[in-house]
């Protein structure tokens, strides 16, 4: 560290091959030359004079390379960009949340990595510093952590849901203890529970075979069945088509769950979650190595996710809402996975690392209004008539009036479990929120991470004498991940408000 | 005016100043004006002289009618239910006329807030005061309608016993 009229001027440089990732990184941009490429060679000779485009990317890598310095201020981390555009960035250290890395492939055969910087303001990474050397990168990430430890220890005024490091946080920080790994196995069956990319697979698959389809299988079919004795035509065809439909089914299932497999054992290779001092740190992938950190105070909600694949195989699907975590594309603002995948007895320990110090021994469960179950039916049934009722009576006339009563059972069956299952309660710490009888949430919201309550009556809550409270934290957002508890009794609703706001 | 009461003073809930009616009035009177102005210009050629001229005349001014009756009932029944309290735990601002709300922002978790106010809201001397906390869903509440002076004091009300934790 220089100081130059006695402010501070970084010094560190980025890693001499960063130029390479400068251009890896900017390979889209290349797309547009290339189709210039192409169309230049119809003018024959012109090509040449598309060599100095060419060049124009490694050359901006070496240029941000070379003028591109970060360092260790007393106050923040100071990042240096350009020569003739100067900007200085300034990331306080008290302020930096995240320190993560990220290697593809070409990262690790060159032995560097991706380091992203994130603050508690939304909206992406503060800085990517593009690249250092693994070892550079964790030498930045304790140098900054060590300042930042030392300047919240300082300033004694740090805020109070920062939360205190624990006694003993230098000594922890050096044995750092596995809290969750995920060998082959469990990642195998982490695919076979998701299913994600099964409905775009259902509509590719269906659509081929929509093209392809009956023909083909009856030219590679016809003369077995025929064999078989199907002697009749239509036979044949209805044969021909429940064959089709059950290949089809079958197909996209497996080869549904054994991309979704791939892809698990891929991304989530060799997962390890650690307690690292203060916080919680993955890591995991094959090819892309990733570190992902989970500051413990930044910790809003913890979700609790089970599907009814998830309950087959007796496992649940833990995540947590971060504050301000980065909405970064292709991910859900500020939500990490904790676990993807773990027992549900390990999930109470994982919640208990998550949301230290607060309680969760014995909640005392309440149920929503006495007069859901009705609504919920009610509701159902609505729905029913309006959606099958219209293409009943268009192709059967009147008589297309009895599809009405066939809806009952699952509206009967759905607002009774419903009512069954969802539940709330309240410890002195926490607010837990269980929803759902089918897919099954539950949300642990620490009752000092509530940021606003909010109580809303819709026509038919007014009707039911029912209020919807929904509470904000500064985690989260995505519409799934709310957590409002619907149909509470209007007296209950606002006396759970009151006491949050305590 | 009979539309202008406001509702008993219940749980210390207040209401806002009734200058604000006439400020969302004018807004959405304007707003009407400006949107059939512009659906004339573009129908009025088009309709000129054909045999629908006089059916679709009648229809724009009838719609024209009842948009400008809405533009004048509804501010007084937003009015209405808009409701306020500020107590030792934070604002709560109640609305909403068939979807109702009530939201209450702590005071510790206020991170900022402004008072702002238009040329209109000027002249009939209301402001508007909002709220930001740290969430992620409801990240700002609004207050409108307030007195400049009301909502200065309620800022500093709120804020004064506000400091504290920010997330």
């Amino acid at each position: 560290m220089r100081y130059e009229n006695g402010h501070p001027v970084p010094e560190r440089r980025l890693h001499p091959l960063s130029w390479v990732f400068h251009l890896v990184g900017g390979l889209g941009a290349l797309i547009p030359l290339g189709i210039a490429a192409a169309l230049g060679a119809e003018w024959d000779g012109a090509l040449w004079m598309l060599i100095p485009l060419l060049l124009l990317g490694p050359l901006a890598g070496l240029w941000h390379q070379w003028v591109y310095r970060y360092d260790y201020g007393p106050e923040g981390l100071l990042i240096r960009e350009g020569l003739v555009f100067r900007n200085l960035r300034q990331i306080d250290y008290r302020r930096i949340e995240n320190i993560d890395t990220e290697r593809t492939l070409l990262h690790r055969l060159l032995g560097v990595a991706d380091v992203k910087v994130e603050t508690s303001s939304g909206g992406g990474a503060e800085a990517t510093i593009r690249v250092l050397s693994v070892d550079g990168a964790r030498a930045l990430s304790e140098a900054v952590f060590a300042r930042r430890r030392a300047l919240v220890a300082d300033t004694d005024d740090a805020p109070g849901s920062e939360g205190d490091p624990p006694a003993g946080v230098e000594d922890a920080k050096h044995r750092a203890t596995p809290l969750l790994r995920l060998p082959a196995s469990e990642l195998i069956l982490m695919g076979l529970i998701d299913n994600r990319n099964l409905f775009w697979l259902g509509a590719v698959v269906g659509s081929v075979l929509q093209v392809v389809g009956v023909e083909t299988l009856e030219r590679l079919l016809g003369p077995a069945l025929l064999d078989a004795g199907v002697v009749y035509v239509s036979q044949l065809a209805l044969v021909l088509k429940i064959v089709l439909v059950l290949a089809t089914v079958v197909g996209v299932l497996l080869v549904g769950k054994l991309l979704s497999v791939i892809t698990a054992l891929v991304q989530y290779h060799d997962y390890t979650l650690e307690q690292d001092g203060d916080d919680l740190r993955a890591r995991h992938g094959l090819f892309t190595r990733r570190t992902v950190t989970l500051r413990v105070p930044r910790i809003q909600v913890v979700h609790q996710l089970a599907t009814p694949m998830h309950r087959l195989f007796r496992r649940v699907t833990l995540q947590v809402d971060l504050a301000g975590g980065a909405a970064e594309p292709g991910q859900s603002g500020g939500a990490r996975p904790l676990a993807p995948i773990c027992r549900p007895a390990r999930a109470d320990a994982l919640i208990d690392r998550a949301l230290p110090g607060m309680d969760r021994a014995a909640p005392d469960w309440r149920p929503l209004s006495a007069r859901t179950r009705r609504r919920l039916t009610r509701l159902w049934l609505w729905c029913w008539a309006l959606l099958s009722l219209p293409p009943a009576i268009w192709w059967w006339g009147w008589p297309g009036l009895a599809v009405l009563p066939a809806g009952l059972p699952v509206a009967l069956l759905h607002g009774h479990l419903y009512a069954r299952y969802t539940r709330w309660a309240l410890t002195p710490d926490l607010l837990l929120f269980h929803r759902g009888w089918l897919w099954r949430r539950l949300a642990v919201v620490p009752r000092n991470r509530i940021q606003t309550v909010r109580l809303a009556r819709n026509p038919f809550d007014r009707r039911y004498r029912m209020t919807e409270l929904e509470i904000d934290t500064a985690g989260g957002g995505l519409a799934k991940r709310r957590v409002r508890l619907a149909y509470l009794d209007r007296d209950v609703a606002a006396r759970l408000a009151g006491s949050l706001l305590e | 005016m009979v539309l202008l009461r406001t509702r008993g003073n219940t749980m210390g809930f207040e209401a806002v100043h009734p200058g604000t009616v006439a400020v969302w009035r004018v807004q959405s009177l304007v707003g009407v004006a400006v949107v059939s102005l512009g659906l004339g210009a573009v129908f009025a050629p088009l309709l000129a002289g054909g045999p629908l001229a006089r059916p679709a005349l009648l229809a724009g001014v009838v719609a024209l009618l009842v948009l400008a009756a809405l533009g004048w009932w509804l501010p007084a029944v937003w009015y209405r239910r808009l409701r306020y309290c500020l107590d030792e735990r934070g604002l709560s601002v109640e609305r909403g006329l068939l979807w109702r709300h009530r939201i209450t922002v702590p005071r510790v978790r206020v991170q900022h807030s402004d008072v702002s106010q238009g040329p209109l809201q000027r002249a009939f001397g209301v402001a508007t005061l909002r709220l930001y906390t740290a969430g992620s869903r409801f990240t700002v509440t609004t207050l409108p309608g307030l007195e400049h002076d009301t909502a200065l004091a309620l800022r500093e009300r709120l804020l004064r016993e506000g400091d504290g934790d920010a997330v």
